[in-house]
């Protein structure tokens, strides 16, 4: 992906991490103070996993053609320049795979919560 | 009225390297403009060097960087300066001698924007007809001068002069692109949606900070994104 198409999406990722983040921070603020366990079970709702996990894809996206464009602006060798995409790539997809255990785990407490 | 420069200089056939040197010059008047300036500065030192041509902000020839800051010597007051005036060339290209820099890759940027009309119908037999509004849409856009001040301020082409367009080249790209006239947007747009040449601009708007003429080049850039966008939908 390059060009027009690279711009356009990292500004659609931008727009849906902005709209995300009022979200979960509304959420917050007005279920404030929040026990874990209501924490647990709005994070396992289908909607909001379907939510978190567009979050978490969209940022990974927007990192990693924000995070390549730098790369691009400023690291010339061909040699220097693979390593450093390798590196975000690497890097990203192994957070990505982090946070996806992280929500498969939270739903399958919740999970165990609601069959207890 | 005593004015102070502190100069750039670079002589490379002197194998020596870039130094400033502290020039004074006693008794001037005070509403000089800064290139009036620097030609009674070169009465006296004949070796400083700089382009200029004009000396009135038509032809961009003189630009340099003025206090830190590109502009034209031309058009500029010494009043509104402080001193010592510290006057350095063009930043990002190389320096010839002096104040002068090395425009090649700037031209060719300039060259890769295809700069005239591009026609498929045979050419009219009298003139091109345009209507008042769609000659207003080149208001902004037909008066720069290809003075450099925009492009050598932008650290996008800082970093890719070879590869990025930069903002005086794309100001007429999209002065081409806005034209009724024209008719090769879809080329022009296409040669376009490429990962440098348009997409190294990060919307630092140095360019519009700079420019003597008051362009806006950062706002065509956008409008040229924003066609891309309408052409690919």
């Amino acid at each position: 992906m390059q060009g027009l198409n690279a711009w356009l999406w990292q500004r659609l990722s931008g727009t849906y991490l902005a709209i995300f983040i009022f979200y979960l921070v509304f959420y917050i603020l007005f279920n404030f103070p929040l026990s874990f366990s209501q924490w647990l079970a709005w994070v396992a709702s289908p909607i909001n996993r379907i939510a978190i996990g567009l979050f978490f894809l969209s940022l990974f996206f927007h990192a990693w053609i924000g995070g390549r464009d730098v790369i691009l602006d400023y690291i010339h060798p061909p040699a220097w320049r693979f390593f450093s995409l390798v590196v975000l790539a690497i890097s990203l997809l192994a957070m990505a795979l982090w946070a996806m255990q992280i929500l498969f785990w939270a739903y399958a407490v919740q999970g165990m919560i609601q069959w207890q | 009225m005593n004015i102070q420069f502190s100069i750039y200089r670079y002589h490379p056939d002197k194998s020596q390297s870039p130094y400033m040197q502290r020039f004074e010059l006693a008794n001037s008047k005070s509403d000089l403009m800064l290139l009036d300036a620097l030609l009674l500065l070169k009465e006296k030192e004949e070796s400083l060097t700089f382009r200029r041509s004009c000396g009135e902000g038509v032809c961009g020839s003189d630009a340099m960087n003025i206090n830190g800051r590109n502009g034209l010597p031309c058009i500029t007051p010494i009043s509104e300066l402080t001193q010592p005036i510290e006057l350095r060339p063009l930043p990002g290209l190389e320096v010839i001698r002096d104040l002068v820099v090395d425009m090649r890759l700037f031209y060719q940027q300039y060259r890769i924007a295809k700069p005239y009309l591009i026609r498929q119908d045979p050419d009219p037999e009298i003139e091109y007809k345009q209507s008042p509004k769609q000659r207003e849409k080149l208001d902004g856009l037909y008066e720069c001068i290809l003075c450099a001040c925009c492009s050598t301020a932008c650290p996008s082409f800082w970093w890719n002069p070879d590869k990025f367009l930069g903002p005086a080249a794309l100001l007429q790209s999209y002065r081409f692109l806005a034209d009724s006239r024209d008719q090769a947007t879809e080329e022009r747009l296409a040669e376009l949606n490429h990962p440098y040449k348009v997409f190294r601009c990060h919307t630092i708007m140095n360019c519009m900070d700079v420019c003597p003429k008051n362009l806006n080049p950062s706002k065509a850039i956008s409008k040229i994104k924003q066609l891309m966008l309408e052409h690919a939908i």
